[in-house]
């Protein structure tokens, strides 16, 4: 295991968009049981995170704390080298579930994001309609969301966090829920939009293999601490299913499983 | 390939109902006949066994008969239109009242713990017991009976109201936390959406709450009305005449109770 430098210089800061000093969580319930333990963290704009660990290990804790969902009980977090409430802007968040809101048309779903900013109607409609071809969806626009499929929901779920333009991008286990085929398509879809877009991705997953394929670096959690922080080997543009296949994939997937225990 | 196969669903799906009736539907519509039939053809049998029964039973001919004379019987729908006018806006006052109560005591668990153990006492008296109160204060025409009716219809759409509240999912409430809904805007976007359906599945019971109310308070005292042409009727013993009454009572309530049925089928197209 290889450990990342943990002194934060300012020059460095202002290239991070993410940087979490000496963060602890512990919930009200459990005062004792510290969720996330005096950890520091930082990620650089356009980088591609994966996270992974055990069930119950504080990697959704970490996303909620960088949504602004939950406070940190101690340390520091700082968005693009400014205080998180205000770096906190263009943060899109995406759930394993869809989430949609099924008295929505797909259209409407996906231009809700810009209602809640304010964004006037005109251009609304013009955006959502943009997310939705890029996901493949543009003539699904008007259906309701009882009358897609599980996959199709879920990139509407993508165009809806897509539409903000964010910059960073959180997303909590968004394929978990999809078959390996669908999940390959959705994968290789949003690999190709994140080329496009630049933006920061901090990616939740129970799927080790999946981590790797699709990360620049792979972060495992363990007991509240990091236990693994590492760049992946693979360069871009790649594909999912060829990362599997690399020689390299064997070694550092064996290498992480054994720290997974 | 998911994409193809739903879309040809659908234009299925359209071109049946172009298509008009089927077979299907007609054999559909003569079974909900069934019960109707057998019940007519029991009474007609238990007459024509025991004549005696009659006084209690009325006939299904004197009952058709009545039913026949009555629509052109004026004093008869004066008496309807009292009672109807009356379920109407005991409905409408009850329903407005109800849905503000039910949305602004969800909103706040403070004015929920205040509110909630009247509401419960208050909603556990039976109403009828209430009839001679508000009767003696609001006197014998409109405003009394709207008074119970009122005091049933306001607590079908409070709870109503409080469950669909209930029903919002937690997941629901964090995307809009993570996209920094306002507080109007959570109201307008998710709290009114989700809460809709049982405020309309309140209103359709409503209406017949609203009637119940409505002819309870009659029944107690009033000057016109179908419940005081049942009283009449039967101290009369006109069997005929109470049934007939109770008959129309039904058409009208479950007619409204349709139509409001076929209203929330469009409007919750989504589901
Ligand atoms: N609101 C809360 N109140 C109390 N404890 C909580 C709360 N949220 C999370 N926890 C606890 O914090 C720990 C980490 O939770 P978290 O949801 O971050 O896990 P996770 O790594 O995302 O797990 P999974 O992979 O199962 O989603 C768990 O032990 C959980 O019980
Ligand atoms: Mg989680």
């Amino acid at each position: 295991m290889r450990a990342v430098e943990k002194e934060v210089s300012p020059d460095t800061e202002k290239a991070c968009s993410v940087v979490l000093e000496d963060v602890s969580v512990s919930f009200s319930g459990n005062p004792g049981t510290k969720v996330l333990d005096n950890i520091s963290l930082q990620i650089r704009e356009g980088e591609f995170v994966a996270l992974v660990g055990k069930s119950g290990c504080g990697k959704t804790t970490i996303l909620n704390l960088l949504a602004g969902l939950i406070e940190p009980k101690q340390g520091n977090i700082r968005i693009h080298g400014k205080e998180a409430a205000e770096g906190r802007e263009h943060i899109g968040y995406m759930f394993a579930r869809d989430c949609l809101f099924p008295w929505r048309r797909a259209q409407k779903n996906v231009e809700m994001p810009l209602e809640a900013k304010g964004v006037p109607a005109e251009e609304r409609r013009a955006r959502a309609r943009r997310e939705l071809k890029r996901v493949g969806l543009g003539n699904f626009a008007d259906y309701y969301p009882k009358s897609l499929s599980h996959g199709m929901r879920q990139r509407v779920a993508i165009a809806r966090t897509w539409v903000l333009d964010p910059d960073i991008l959180l997303m909590d286990e968004p394929f978990a829920a999809l078959d390996a085929q669908t999940r390959l398509t959705l994968e290789r879809d949003f690999l190709k939009q994140w080329a496009e877009r630049a933006s920061t991705v901090i990616f939740v997953t129970h799927d080790l293999p999946e981590a790797i394929a699709l990360a620049d670096r792979v972060i495992v959690l363990g007991k509240g601490k990091i236990i693994y922080d590492d760049k992946m080997p693979f360069g871009w543009p790649r594909d999912p299913e060829t990362v599997l296949a690399d020689p390299r994939f064997g070694k550092v997937f064996a290498e992480i499983r054994d720290l997974l225990g | 390939m998911t994409m193809i196969s739903q879309k040809q669903s659908m234009v299925s799906e359209a071109d049946s109902a172009r298509a008009g009736w089927r077979r299907e539907d007609w054999t559909q519509v003569i079974e909900r006949f069934i019960p109707g039939i057998v019940f007519v053809t029991l009474w007609w049998i238990a007459i024509r066994f025991n004549p005696s029964l009659s006084f209690y039973l009325s006939t299904p001919g004197d009952v058709a008969t009545f039913l026949g004379e009555s629509v052109s019987d004026s004093e008869f729908w004066r008496n309807v239109s009292s009672t109807m006018q009356a379920t109407f806006i005991s409905f409408f006052i009850g329903s407005v009242l109800g849905i503000a109560a039910g949305i602004s005591v969800s909103l706040s668990p403070r004015v929920e713990a205040a509110i909630e153990p009247y509401a419960s006492a208050l909603n556990s008296l039976p109403r009828i017991a209430l009839a001679p109160v508000f009767i003696a204060f609001l006197g014998l025409g409109t405003a009394g009976k709207v008074a119970v009716g009122v005091s049933l219809v306001f607590f079908v759409l409070y709870y109503n109201c409080r469950a669909g509240v209930k029903s919002v999912d937690p997941d629901w409430s964090m995307l809009a936390r993570t996209l920094n809904f306002s507080k109007r805007k959570t109201f307008f976007s998710l709290l009114l959406p989700v809460t809709w359906p049982s405020i309309f599945s309140g209103l359709r019971l409503a209406f017949t709450y609203a009637l119940l109310g409505v002819v309870s308070s009659e029944i107690v005292a009033a000057r016109a009305g179908m419940g005081q042409l049942i009283m009449l009727y039967s101290a009369q013993f006109r069997m005929d005449a109470v049934y007939g009454t109770l008959i129309w009572m039904g058409v009208i309530s479950g007619g409204v109770y349709w139509i409001a049925g076929r209203v929330e089928k469009r409007i919750m197209s989504w589901k």
